[in-house]
């Protein structure tokens, strides 16, 4: 079977099918092709968070804004319920060092636009009463949000067969197909697929389609433990995370008065409550190749670290525990846009644990992109040129 | 800040009424008893193409409770033998623990 298409999308995870979504609205056919089934990366093993405070001030929090936006619009346009909830999240601070730190980061974000604040810890358990009395304080946004991460990815897929694109799931991508260095198309097991752009949202398994031309993508997975509780009566009525999380994700000399083990495996808190009821709780950050295994040290550090900000989760049950690979680049912003030598292959990869955040404007930018269509941000700190000397 | 929009499967096992339509369906037959998902329901996510437990799960969560498959998996696993063979559908990932711990009893606090 060979076939023809506008864009061909490899990888259907929420990037993919973001991709292809926004590809489709704008009436291009689209074909993705997935080498597992939906979701079945880091996409379908996260927490399911929207999280703008946690971005870096600059043009990766700019971009998440925009992404939030789309997502209220998303809520209206697709045909089935996100479990999106606009319900606002925190930053817990653990000490007077942290507290240093994100009063710094509160300023640069609020003149980025962003509507944060910090609570003493008095003000922070009127919004969250079960937060441990022995922290200093948290910093608060009431525009962060969750969203279940499968259902989006599910609804842009059903969109894009709606408006006739085809989704093709355990059809893996074995070779590009060239000519002179422009990319025109793929092989799979199942036939040829052709198109005028190639969409490589293949996550950490970017570098394996990189690899086939030569090209060098300086993504690698990174672990990422986490907790599942029983189902339990409201507990948190936010997403919460703490100082430590993101220390752990942009800027580890904030870790201070940390064990550390707990420093190697990169811990810190990112908690919610899901719409059936269960705690989900992280995360580690470890670099093991693709080993997806959860961990004794691991799970027993995010349950520690957990439990010193949320002391009553003792009394719940764990049912599960488990670990997803996120596809980190070395400086934390995804690889979007082309590639000079390679015509025709379009990048979109690398969000590590902003994928859920980031979809929506990626899928967005991606398709103006090849649309020819006036661009809301500029895609140059985004390029891949940014490691290739 | 504390009534929250969302309609949790434990409260409104607290009011008798299900997550669907608070009513449960009385002549549905639940294959997931944990998520309440109904044969119908994992019917629809085979139609609309799962074929792994897997797929199953990520699509409908069938499988995702307290028992965490344990119960499903194989009635699930005899509806997906209508479209793939037997011998080809692999059991979900396994992961710990094997039976719900207490969390005060993974970090070794003693119950008072």
């Amino acid at each position: 079977m060979n076939k023809n298409a506008d864009v061909i999308i490899i990888g259907a995870g929420i990037i993919g099918a973001a991709i292809g979504y926004y590809l489709a609205v704008k009436g291009k056919k689209v074909i993705i092709l997935e080498k597992s089934d939906l979701a079945a990366g880091a996409t379908g093993s996260c927490d399911q968070f929207v999280v703008l405070q946690s971005k870096i001030p600059g043009i990766h929090l700019e971009i998440a804004l925009e992404s939030a936006n789309l997502y209220k619009q998303l809520v209206r346009d697709l045909d089935q319920d996100l479990e999106y909830h606009a319900s606002g999240g925190m930053i817990v601070i653990e000490n007077e060092t942290e507290l240093k730190v994100m009063e710094e980061r509160v300023a640069k974000q609020c003149s980025g636009g962003l509507n944060v604040e910090i609570l003493d810890i008095k003000e922070a358990k009127k919004i969250q009463p079960e937060l441990s009395e022995k922290l200093v304080g948290a910093v608060y946004c009431p525009s962060d949000a969750h969203v279940s991460s499968l259902k989006v990815t599910e609804a842009f897929l059903k969109e894009v067969a709606k408006k006739g694109g085809e989704v093709y799931n355990f059809t893996e991508v074995t070779d590009l197909i060239q000519d002179n260095d422009e990319v025109k198309g793929v092989i799979t097991p199942r036939g040829e697929f052709r198109g005028d752009y190639v969409v490589n949202a293949a996550g950490v398994y970017a570098p394996t389609i990189g690899s086939m031309i030569g090209l060098e993508i300086p993504i690698k997975p990174r672990r990422g433990q986490l907790v599942v509780t029983e189902a339990i009566p409201e507990f948190v009525s936010q997403v919460t995370l703490s100082t430590k999380y993101l220390a752990a994700k942009h800027s580890p000399e904030i870790l201070d008065n940390v064990s550390t083990q707990s420093k190697e495996l990169g811990v810190g808190l990112a908690m919610e409550q899901t719409q059936k009821g269960n705690l989900l709780f992280g995360a580690t950050r470890e670099y093991v190749g693709f080993d997806n295994s959860v961990t004794r040290e691991g799970i027993l550090e995010i349950i520690k670290n957990a439990v010193a900000i949320y002391p009553r989760i003792k009394h719940f049950h764990v049912i599960r525990c488990f670990a997803g690979l996120r596809p980190a680049t070395p400086d934390g912003l995804p690889i979007l846009g082309s590639i000079d030598k390679h015509a025709g292959l379009i990048m979109a990869a690398g969000h590590e644990g902003d994928g859920i955040c980031l979809a929506p404007i990626t899928g967005r930018l991606i398709s103006d992109y090849i649309c020819g269509d006036n661009l809301a941000f500029d895609l140059e700190p985004f390029s891949i040129k940014r490691f290739l000397n | 800040m504390g009534s929250s929009k969302k309609k949790r499967a434990t409260d409104s096992t607290f009011d008798n009424n299900n997550r669907h339509n608070n009513k449960v369906k009385e002549h549905e037959i639940y294959l997931c008893r944990c998520e309440e998902i109904t044969e119908d329901e994992i019917d629809k996510a085979i139609s609309e193409g799962a074929r792994t437990l897997k797929g199953i799960k990520k699509r409908v969560y069938a499988g995702m409770g307290l028992c965490q498959g344990r119960t499903c998996s194989k009635l699930i696993t005899q509806k997906l033998a209508q479209k793939v063979p037997k011998e080809h559908i692999l059991p979900d990932t396994q992961r710990p623990p094997v039976r719900a711990l207490k969390i005060r009893e993974i970090i070794g606090e003693k119950d008072s």
